[in-house]
């Protein structure tokens, strides 16, 4: 095979045996690779019922057919599983060196089940693996860890790890790769801690085979080519100053910049926590995920008293949750908060919703100084630090937000209070004046993400062109498109930054012209544009019937109460709230799905689901 | 009339004050494309415009007082 590697690993943890096994060739096509391999394994042999901490929930780590070639951004893969704080399923993608070295070292993917009676690592060493004790690296923090295993393993390995986070079981841990690259959202690495795995380290060797170098290599220097001059013309502003140059002045521009637990949509700071802040006070140099021409990555260096670190951060979406949303305007103490979520493997994201929501509970009276343990200001940079650290460690209060926003708010008898779509905290877009980017909150099916399909690009950015983000009616249209063509995305290893702008048809509906072109010339497989759409709105049902069988549906597709009953009060959105249930009997209708958003055996067969 | 004006990062490379954020006299009821004509902003540069945070057209007519936004898109998040 070509792009494929054509090899998958299966480690029971409870056995302490590991088999390889050859890829489902077919299912590899019909599935691209990836999040489509990811949900075909987990429908196939997972549990979508079980205890997501318990040793029956699968986890996949499965990379594309484009991950580890030198095809822009190939360097992503995909954590599947059953998530601990949504009981949803995860789809945490990460970037960095990891992916492409997993690949290299042969495999497609692993299929880790079980729990192991002491903790281990996975060492993969060009393709022979096996499990080692891990009681030495228990406790460590995510550098300490990496460092540790490289020196334990080979000093040219990649690590991909939890942190204490993951070994206490937060809700919202993450799988971190090397060091800074987080596999972030909805507890992936407390499934790991939950397995007693600490790590996978691999090294692998040489180049994934290409089916076609010569067409490769066209496509690669055309699309290179007009990359570089369009950056030539102007330069990236992703490049310049990340993804917090980027967004954080758009947001706060439209009115849709979440501040105060979503409580207002525009953020009086805002000016200190922008990327050329950043860029001013303490960037030191960029950084690049494997073949990326971007360098979106941040290193940053705070030398002020009391936040005093060194790492990658903060990205936009850290900015807006551990910021605005808590009204810290200290980028000082937002990076450094960004720093011990990395180190000690935590979703900054998820994070900062869940001390916002903490932060509210406390102002309105419902959680006591008391019950917290200490006063709760919004705003308080220092505070902050400290809140992350406790939650890393369980400690104190901290135990209680190492359980998420959901379960805070229930807890203290207001779960309003949560911003959360399927228990998972919401990213860095007011939808109440984006209206699409609601839909596909709702929708998404891992719960409250940008990922599986961003539609601030078209509503906010007006890439591929700009939409009317207030509007409502067709929107649901246009989230299937982009869902679709999203899994074809993540499915072929791809980093959705570069991709929408470089590798997709310009229009509106998002077709994937530039991944086709590539794909061929890595597999082969020759597929068509057509295939590839249907292999994306595949995999988004096949997503779809494991959230059935894990007893979701209508009711679980809905935003917070805030955002569909309390407009904005102030700013370019005021007034405003999103039109969720109007869209939703839209969108299922464009799915092919029942009023009660389920796939229709008709709709099943159609993908060759059933 | 007087209308505030921001080109937003590297844009600001076609302000005809130097400076990212300025205030232009224009006359009444312009629209943004009278504004680009007057601050000789090249058409081939990509950009989004928003005025008062509302996504604008080259017709859109301007106020007194509005705040004029340009950026150029790029993805991200």
């Amino acid at each position: 095979m070509h792009g494929w590697r054509g090899k998958i690993l299966r480690v029971d943890l409870t056995k302490g045996e590991i088999k390889e096994e050859k890829l489902d060739a077919p299912a590899a096509r019909n599935y691209i690779g990836g999040r489509g391999l990811g949900i075909y394994y987990l429908n196939r042999e997972g549990d979508a019922k079980c205890d997501p901490l318990s040793p029956e929930n699968m986890l996949v780590m499965a990379t594309g057919p484009l991950t580890g070639t030198p095809a822009p951004t190939g360097a992503r893969y995909m954590v599947m599983t059953k998530g601990p704080l949504t009981g949803a399923l995860t789809c945490s993608n990460s970037g960095g060196q990891f992916p492409q070295e997993l690949k290299r070292a042969g495999l497609d993917a692993l299929i880790i089940t079980g729990r192991a009676a002491e903790p281990v690592y996975l060492w993969i060493d060009k393709g022979q693996a096996k499990l080692r004790p891990a009681g030495q690296l228990w406790g460590k923090t995510v550098p300490e860890t990496t460092d540790l295993l490289r020196g334990e393993t080979d000093p040219k390995a990649k690590v991909a790890c939890i942190g204490p986070a993951g070994e206490k079981l937060v809700l919202f841990a993450a799988i971190m790769n090397d060091k800074y690259r987080a596999a972030g959202r909805s507890g992936v690495g407390a499934v790991m801690g939950a397995k007693n795995l600490k790590a996978v380290a691999v090294r692998g060797e040489g180049a994934v085979p290409l089916a076609d170098k010569k067409l490769f290599r066209e496509v690669q220097n055309r699309v290179l080519t007009k990359f570089r001059n369009a950056a030539r013309a102007v330069p990236s502003a992703l490049s310049q100053h990340g993804t917090i140059g980027v967004m954080t002045p758009l947001v706060q521009k439209y009115g849709v910049f979440p501040t105060k637990n979503w409580q207002r949509g525009t953020f009086d700071g805002w000016e200190a926590i922008t990327g050329q802040t950043l860029t001013q006070k303490y960037l030191q140099k960029t950084s690049a995920c494997f073949a990326c021409p971007v360098s979106c990555g941040r290193v940053t260096k705070v030398e002020e008293p009391g936040f005093e670190g060194e790492g990658e951060g903060p990205e936009y979406e850290t900015a807006f949750a551990l910021g605005a949303l808590c009204l810290v305007d200290n980028l000082a103490a937002i990076t450094k908060a960004n720093y011990l979520c990395n180190d000690l493997g935590l979703d900054t994201m998820s994070m900062g919703g869940t001390i916002a929501c903490a932060l509210e509970l406390y102002e309105r009276g419902y959680l006591t100084e008391k019950q917290a343990g200490r006063p709760l200001a919004w705003g308080d940079g220092r505070s902050l630090v400290e809140l992350v650290r406790m939650t890393g460690y369980r400690e104190g209060f901290g135990d209680e937000l190492a359980e998420g926003s959901y379960r805070l708010a229930v807890r203290y008898g207001h779960p309003e209070l949560a911003m959360v779509a399927k228990r998972l905290e919401l990213p860095g877009y007011d939808p109440r004046g984006l209206q699409a980017q609601g839909l596909n909150y709702a929708t998404s099916p891992i719960g409250g993400s940008h990922c599986r399909a961003h539609m601030a690009y078209c509503e906010m950015v007006g890439i591929p062109k700009p939409i009317d983000p207030h509007e409502w009616k067709g929107k649901a249209r246009l989230v299937k498109l982009w869902q679709d063509v999203f899994s074809v995305i993540d499915s072929a290893g791809l980093c959705i930054f570069f991709t929408v702008r470089n590798l997709l048809r310009p229009e509106l509906e998002i077709l994937p012209d530039g991944i086709l072109e590539y794909l061929n010339a890595v597999t082969g497989a020759e597929y068509t544009v057509e295939e590839l759409v249907k292999a994306g709105e595949r995999i988004w049902n096949a997503e779809r019937m494991f959230l059935v069988q894990a007893g979701f549906s209508r009711q679980d597709d809905t935003l917070p109460r805030r955002l569909t009953h309390e407009p904005l009060a102030s700013g370019p959105a005021e007034g405003r709230v999103v039109h969720l249930a109007e869209m939703l009997e839209e969108y299922y209708q464009e799915r092919g799905w029942t009023r009660e958003g389920v796939p229709t055996p008709a709709k099943l067969k159609e993908l060759g689901l059933k | 009339m007087t209308v505030k004006v921001q080109l937003f990062g590297y844009l600001a490379k076609y302000s005809p004050t130097q400076m990212e954020t300025f205030q232009l006299e224009i006359g009444p009821e312009a629209t943004i494309a009278e504004l680009l004509q007057k601050i000789e902003f090249p058409p081939e540069v990509e950009k989004m415009v928003l005025v008062n945070g509302t996504q604008a057209q080259a017709s859109t007519r301007l106020a007194e007082g509005d705040e004029v936004f340009l950026f150029a898109p790029a993805a991200g998040g």
